[in-house]
């Protein structure tokens, strides 16, 4: 057993803490207010490498594997959730399914971009009728010459206002419909036919933009098919599986930052003539703050490596993504309720981070849907199968 | 025993609903999102007397009972946790304070006033006095037949609403509880500024602000009750309060439901309606049990109010389960509506920003746990401090 | 052009706790910062242009700093690893780097931070311009070559001064000058797998004896500095309490 980060990941780790405390932080408030992503920072972001960090440097990308990328995902969180959500979207998600299985060609097409931060990649798979029940997607792609002809709609889908290159689901076989019928494309956000909708309005994750995404009769060259053709839902799945082990490092991030504001604060605040610190009901949520975090962080690293050892890890991934998000969003409102009534303002970080919390525990599929594909793993185990 | 509101309490109940669904439903999301106070809502509510709902008919009030006024809190909550919070602190911490504690005088020239629609306001909360409100930095010095000010009130709701204000304030500093008066300060005066509004997680149509108190004269006779007593009279404020935020809880939770109920019921994935599936269903019952509870504890320790009987503890327990249902109520029922749940189209993420700071407001859920240990080891013959 | 930036690591103060009353240093966790000048220093020396080497004192935080920097873009870095030399005072220090200098066959440009978060005497730079006769230049906040001509724009007083001075020199930059760039992920990655990016010589390969490496400082103690007195708050005719303290003092 070997339960230390290498020279090589502390040194990414401290780059990045100094680049969020830095870069990111300053600026998190004012994502949040304005709803605007910040060209600037995702630039710099882009010199640095931050687009590519667990593809290989052979398509530009940081070659810091499933672990580098966690600790990116941990350290953009602890400082700014739309920026890591954008993060996610781009790397965790959109580009993943090229990675995982794109044609040589198309990744060489595609990924240096993405991975230089000149190309922002989206993941698009839910549609107003398809959310948990991917299967129930309805977006066409029809064959015609040597193209597609993709005509539907995808919605939530984030970074959909500034994608370059959506990830796209699309039946291609209705008769087989999303198992054995569908196909993943590369679809180009300036080709005729593509627009995105208005950024919506959202609780949290404000610097996020999420829209619905327009396919009108959008043609697609047959070479931008993304692995094989009708496997396309098993692409995406196997793209989630994978994009849970991160999630989970986000959410991470977010419990660990709320518990250094807990201690920060339950340090100098006092009250009936002494520091909150030295009342139990706050130590003792301190504690299972911190008994929450160390138990997450083992697991979500513990996962990270399975990734890079080519072990299995779907159902740890499940898990990242099931217990991050509640321990996340536990973290930060036991961190919010030590704040008392200051937790509550918008003149401080703690309800935004509060607010974008929430979501991870619905997005990437929801907190529910983690625990039915657990537990059809563990069923399956004792030959019992089970439907959603 | 009889679990049945009586049939004027049953009458009233009615006509809040009504009221609370023609009124606030139609304003309620345009109130959180311009974060402006609801002013032609409460103007028509003290129309309806429902801004004096339990002060006396001879000063302006309607007289209701504690019970039927937190069925009153509970009916504005459910369509906008904002207003019913607007109303509580209105009627429980500053109409009823005035009713307790006023001379005949202040009682004729206030309460009608406020029944017919001025706001009341609650000052004690300063930045160095949150959960301990018992050493006040703020003092008030009677100097030429006049007090005078000096110091900063935080997270004051209707701060800037108002047109009266309870201030309280240090007038025998040094002496701790036993050194708090209360005076009644007119929104005119040169002396009370208002400051910073406080922008919110929730309750963004609370009007809760900063205020700075600086000089004086406030005239001699504007003292409410007996000097150096103002630590009693906010403590049973503050008791009628935690009722009040109870019903008011009580609402949020079960609009939280009934906006998860829809949902579960209209979405379909899977070839069915969601509220098909048992994880969903667990979710409802859950909430549905607890709500009821909550109904119980908030029915009873008004009942108990009502009857002239201590409850200070009753109200506590209120208080402190009411405010966690509503905040789990809201979270399961967020959780309920999937992605549209983060979404600002939908009301549940509204609800359930809203319900957050009802574990904080009017004494958080740690002083609530110790307050009901406090009264249980008191019953074991033991005494704590906090 | 060749710049040598000599760098140290040092004890983060985030990881201490200083308590007067016990008249003792805590320290909570052992971690160590990349010194803040020297950072800019070495920005400093790599917005130059030129080949830049780094060199450094000590054991594994050395190495990381030293890796660190060739991270953000030093073509070459060397870890002075004898223990010896950590007892070292700013004579010894001044020998083993205009050895050391020696060794790389010269430098256009040695560059220091201005100063050092631990013992900051400010000495090691001065005295190493004194020991090659080469000129020096303190708190250094811009700098540009042109045609064997080193400008400065150096911090004097409140203001600032151009300074100009003939190559090779010894330049000392201050914190803050500048914003030290960050290392770019795939060179974090890369340097800190090669094990090749940081080279290692001893004394012995700088051949320093005994008496260079013996230094004439001796540590006898350390100690608090005296408490500062608090200040008086003059309340009622304050002008007047002020003149008659004037007068009085
Ligand atoms: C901010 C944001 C960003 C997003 N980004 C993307 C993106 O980049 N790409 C993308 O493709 N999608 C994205 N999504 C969509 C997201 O993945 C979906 O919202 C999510 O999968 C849930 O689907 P839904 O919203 O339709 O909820 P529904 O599926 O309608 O679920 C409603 C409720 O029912 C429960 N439920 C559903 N089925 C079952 C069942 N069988 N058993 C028990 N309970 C069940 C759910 O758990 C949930 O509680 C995003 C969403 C948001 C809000
Ligand atoms: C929306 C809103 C409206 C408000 N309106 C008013 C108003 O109109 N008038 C007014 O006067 N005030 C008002 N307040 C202030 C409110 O009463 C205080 O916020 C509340 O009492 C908590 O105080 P605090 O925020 O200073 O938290 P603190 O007292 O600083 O508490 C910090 C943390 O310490 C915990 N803690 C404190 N003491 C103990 C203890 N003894 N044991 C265990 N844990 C403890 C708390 O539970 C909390 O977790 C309002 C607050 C809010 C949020």
């Amino acid at each position: 057993m070997e339960f230390t980060f290498t020279p090589q990941h502390l040194a990414l780790r401290r780059m990045l803490r100094e680049f969020c405390e830095e870069e990111l932080r300053p600026r998190a408030k004012q994502l949040d207010r304005t709803g605007q992503p910040d060209r600037e920072v995702l630039r710099l972001m882009g010199e640095l490498g931050l687009f590519g960090v667990p593809f290989s440097q052979k398509y530009g990308g940081m070659g810091a594997g499933e672990v580098g990328y966690c600790i990116l995902m941990e350290e953009l969180n602890r400082v700014c959730p739309s920026t890591a959500t954008i993060i996610g979207a781009h790397i965790g998600i959109g580009a993943m399914s090229l990675y995982l299985d794109g044609a040589e060609a198309l990744k060489q097409k595609y990924l240096p971009d993405i991975c230089a931060g000149r190309k922002i990649a989206a993941f698009g798979l839910t549609e107003p009728n398809a959310g948990s029940d991917a299967a129930g997607i309805q977006l066409r792609a029809t064959p015609e010459g040597d193209s597609y002809m993709l005509d539907g709609q995808k919605m939530w889908i984030t970074n959909g206002p500034i994608a370059d290159v959506v990830m796209t689901l699309a039946v291609t076989d209705p008769a087989l419909g999303a198992r054995g019928g569908a196909t993943v494309f590369a679809v180009e956000a300036q080709w005729d036919g593509f627009s995105a909708g208005k950024p919506e309005k959202k609780m949290g994750l404000h610097g996020s933009p999420t829209s619905l995404l327009n396919f009108d009769n959008v043609r697609v060259p047959k070479e931008n098919v993304v692995g094989k053709l009708g496997l396309g839902f098993v692409t995406f799945m196997k793209t989630l599986d994978i994009g849970r082990v991160s999630l989970g490092a986000a959410t991470l991030g977010g419990a660990q930052v709320a518990l250094e504001a807990a201690l920060r604060w339950a340090k100098v605040r006092s009250q009936f003539g002494r520091s909150i610190a030295h009342m139990q009901s706050i130590q003792f949520m301190l504690a299972d703050m911190a008994a929450d975090v160390e138990a997450l962080r083992s697991l979500v690293y513990r996962t990270a490596w399975l990734v890079d050892n080519g072990q299995p890890f779907i159902r740890e991934a499940g898990m990242c993504k099931l217990l991050g998000s509640e321990i996340a969003s536990r973290c930060i409102d036991r961190a919010l309720q030590i704040h008392g009534a200051l937790g509550l303002s918008r003149d401080f970080h703690l309800e935004r981070g509060w607010r974008d919390a929430r979501i991870a525990e619905i997005f990437e599929g929801t907190n529910e849907v983690q625990r039915i594909v657990i537990a059809s793993e563990l069923l399956q185990e004792v030959g019992v199968r089970i439907r959603p | 025993m009889d679990f049945n509101l009586s049939e004027e309490q049953q009458m009233f109940r009615d006509l809040f609903r009504d009221f609370a669904e023609k009124e606030v439903a139609p304003v309620a999301e345009h109130t959180d999102h311009t974060e402006a106070p609801p002013a032609a809502v409460l103007q028509k509510a003290a129309a309806q007397g429902f801004l004096g709902a339990p002060f006396p008919e001879a000063l302006g009030g309607a007289a209701m009972d504690q019970l039927t006024y937190c069925l009153l809190l509970e009916a504005l909550a459910q369509q906008c946790a904002s207003t019913a919070v607007t109303v509580a602190v209105h009627t429980s911490l500053a109409g009823l304070t005035l009713l307790e504690a006023g001379t005949a005088a202040q009682k004729e020239a206030y309460l009608p006033r406020l029944a017919g629609g001025e706001l009341g306001a609650f000052a004690l909360t300063e930045p160095d006095a949150g959960s301990d409100t018992s050493v006040l930095q703020t003092r008030a010095v009677l100097a030429n037949g006049g007090w005078h000010f000096d110091g900063v009130k935080s997270w004051v709701s209707n701060g800037g609403t108002a047109g009266l204000y309870l201030v309280f304030a240090a007038t025998e500093p040094g002496k701790g509880p036993a050194g708090l008066s209360a005076f009644i300060v007119e929104k005119s005066a040169p002396y009370l500024v208002v400051g910073h509004r406080e922008p919110t997680l929730g309750l963004r149509g609370l009007d809760v602000r900063t205020l700075y108190l600086e000089g004086g004269p406030l005239p001699e006779g504007e003292l409410l009750g007996p000097l150096n007593g103002g630590w009693a009279l906010a403590q049973r404020a503050q008791d009628r309060f935690k009722l009040a935020l109870a019903a008011v809880s009580l609402g949020v939770a079960e609009n939280a439901l009934a906006l998860g109920v829809r949902f579960a019921v209209e979405r379909k994935q899977f070839g069915t309606a969601i509220a098909q599936k048992g994880a969903i269903q667990t979710y409802l019952a859950d909430c549905a049990t607890e709500i009821e509870s909550v109904r119980h504890l908030v029915h009873h320790a008004a009942w108990l109010a009502d009857q002239g009987q201590p409850y200070a503890r009753a109200a506590a327990m209120a208080k402190y389960l009411g405010a966690r249902v509503a905040k789990d109520t809201a979270n399961k029922m967020l959780q309920v509506h999937g992605g549209y749940g983060f979404s600002d189209e939908y009301a549940i993420s509204r609800v359930y920003r809203d319900s957050r700071a009802l574990k904080i407001v009017g004494g958080t859920d740690e002083v609530q746990r110790f307050l009901v240990a406090q009264a249980v080891l008191q019953e074991a013959g033991v005494a704590i401090q906090p | 052009m060749n710049i040598v930036v000599i760098l140290r690591a040092v004890k983060d103060p985030a990881g201490l706790t200083v308590n007067r009353k016990a008249q003792k240093v805590f320290v909570n966790r052992e971690q160590y910062l990349f010194n803040p000048s020297d950072r800019n220093a070495l920005e400093a020396g790599l917005r130059l242009g030129g080949r830049v080497t780094v060199v450094a004192l000590g054991g594994a935080p050395a190495e990381q700093v030293l890796r660190d920097a060739r991270a953000m873009g030093a073509a070459q870095a060397i870890r002075l690893p004898d223990a010896a030399l950590q007892r070292a005072d700013a004579g010894v220090l001044t020998a083993v780097f205009s050895r050391l200098l020696d060794r790389l066959g010269g430098a256009d440009l040695v560059l220091a931070g201005a100063e050092c978060l631990d013992a900051d005497l400010a000495q090691v730079a001065p005295r190493l311009a004194q020991a090659l006769q080469r000129p020096f230049i303190g708190q250094a906040h811009q700098l540009s070559v042109t045609e064997g001509t080193l400008s400065v724009v150096a911090a004097h007083g409140r203001g600032f001064r151009r300074l100009e001075a003939d190559l090779p020199a010894v330049v000392a930059v201050a914190v803050d000058s500048n914003k030290p760039r960050y290392a770019p992920g795939q060179n974090l990655i890369n340097i800190f797998t090669d094990p090749a990016a940081v080279e290692t010589l001893t004394a012995a390969d700088l051949e320093l004896g005994e008496a260079e490496l013996t230094p004439v400082v001796e540590l006898r103690g350390e100690a608090f500095p005296p408490e500062r007195e608090p200040g008086k708050r003059l309340d009622g005719d304050v002008v007047g309490q002020l003149v008659d303290l004037i007068r009085r003092a």
